[in-house]
């Protein structure tokens, strides 16, 4: 089974979720932890694992063989991320960090002038700790294609996998709704919506959701710092009856979760009264 | 040959030499004698348009490029284009100009590009 934890907003505890899920997961089953939030990942630091490179993520990016150009310039008018520069009467000019490599320079070249090549983008990370299987996402910095990343990760644990043989895939999205999100969320089974008791994470709550319809993937809601609010949770409420969503979780704002994330350390270890929170969690899920 | 070096008004040779390379009003064109040929907007992304400096300034047929400080991506796509690239300190259009005609001013390499811009 694939879960995917996400949430549209940011610092709701997304990583936190996923990380403890893991941990309870992996007491019974076999566990797979995919940290897919590649632009910023820290699903090892909460779990103290000193990750291990892997597998260098590589980007498809056009070469010119100027013996066959014409300067046309079609290569130039069809870059929608403004890569490739001509100017009349020149050889295209390449812009190698902008192009997220969507190769269609290759598809509108006339003569064939352009073969394919490629650009590091990312790298991905493996380690394991409390019996969870992490498989690390890492963007590298100043690059764009996230979403290729994630897509890439996403390749390499089901690879991953086919030794570790793992029951259940958690994958820890990063915020948002764009390509790395969407990149998360398909073929998941299940979908875990992070969110906490505020206007704009239950706003970006109903967008991440709209992804999930989208993509028909049964989704429940975990309220987290549920007891800063309580009031607003009868919002959140209102909206998941509406829509026929589950909250499957809820999680209190106590000084445990700093501490988790200070000494590296899951919170259903730094204190075993959570277990139970994401036992019930798991239950939901099942 | 024309000559060019960002600026941010469009007072000629009398005019600042522009402190960013791209993020600038004008691009003022001189010729190697030091006459100014034309001054243009600049309507690069870089102040809400489209297109990339070396790419606006080879279109109005650039072969050399004057100016204060610039980063690598753009030192790179300015050589791919054919436009000589040197860097120098000075105030004016004329000065950046005069060191350029006396040797007084380094060719751009990839050591040159300015702290916050390297990759």
């Amino acid at each position: 089974m694939k879960i995917a934890v996400t949430g549209g907003k940011g610092g709701v505890g997304k990583s936190m979720v996923a990380t403890s899920l893991a941990v309870e997961f992996a007491r019974k089953t076999n566990t797979i932890l995919v940290d897919a939030d590649a632009e910023c990942p820290n699903d090892h630091l909460l779990l103290s694992i000193k990750r291990k490179k892997y597998a260098i993520v590589y980007q498809p990016i056009p070469k010119w063989d100027f013996e066959k150009c014409t300067k046309c310039g079609k290569c130039a008018s069809v870059c929608k991320q403004n890569a490739i520069v001509s100017v009349k009467g020149r050889f295209p000019a390449f812009v190698k960090d902008i192009c997220i490599g969507c190769k269609a320079c290759i598809v509108a070249c006339p003569t064939g002038a352009i073969t394919e090549t490629k650009k590091e983008i990312g790298t991905i990370y493996t380690g394991k700790n409390y019996n969870v299987n992490l498989v690390s996402s890492e963007l590298k910095l100043g690059e764009l294609a996230s979403g290729e990343v994630v897509a890439e990760v996403r390749k390499y644990s089901d690879k991953i996998n086919e030794k570790t043989k793992a029951d259940i895939m958690i994958i820890d999205s990063s915020p948002g709704i764009g390509c790395p999100v969407i990149a998360s969320l398909v073929g998941t089974d299940y979908i875990v919506a992070v969110t906490e008791p505020t206007p704009s994470a239950l706003f970006d709550l109903k967008r991440v959701l709209y992804l999930a319809n989208h993509f028909r993937i049964k989704h429940g809601i975990v309220i987290n710092k549920f007891d800063l609010a309580e009031n607003f949770c009868k919002k959140i409420g209102e909206f998941a009856k509406e829509n026929r969503i589950q909250i499957i979780g809820r999680i209190p704002y106590r000084k445990d979760f700093m501490e988790s994330t200070i000494k590296m350390k899951p919170v259903v270890e730094i204190n075993q009264d959570y277990q139970g929170l994401f036992q019930k969690i798991i239950s939901h899920i099942n | 040959m024309k000559i060019v070096v960002p600026t941010n008004s469009k007072k000629g040779l009398n005019d600042k030499v522009a402190e960013h390379f791209g993020r600038c009003q004008t691009y003022t064109f001189i010729d190697e004698k030091g006459a100014v040929i034309e001054i243009i907007d600049n309507t690069t992304e870089h102040m809400g348009g489209k297109g990339l400096p070396p790419e606006l300034m080879k279109k109005h047929g650039a072969d050399i490029l004057l100016c204060k400080e610039l980063g690598p991506r753009a030192l790179n796509l300015c050589e791919q284009l054919g436009i000589d690239v040197y860097v120098g300190q000075a105030e004016t259009v004329r000065e950046i100009f005069e060191m350029w005609k006396n040797n007084k001013i380094k060719r751009a390499d990839v050591g040159d590009v300015c702290e916050q811009h390297k990759l």
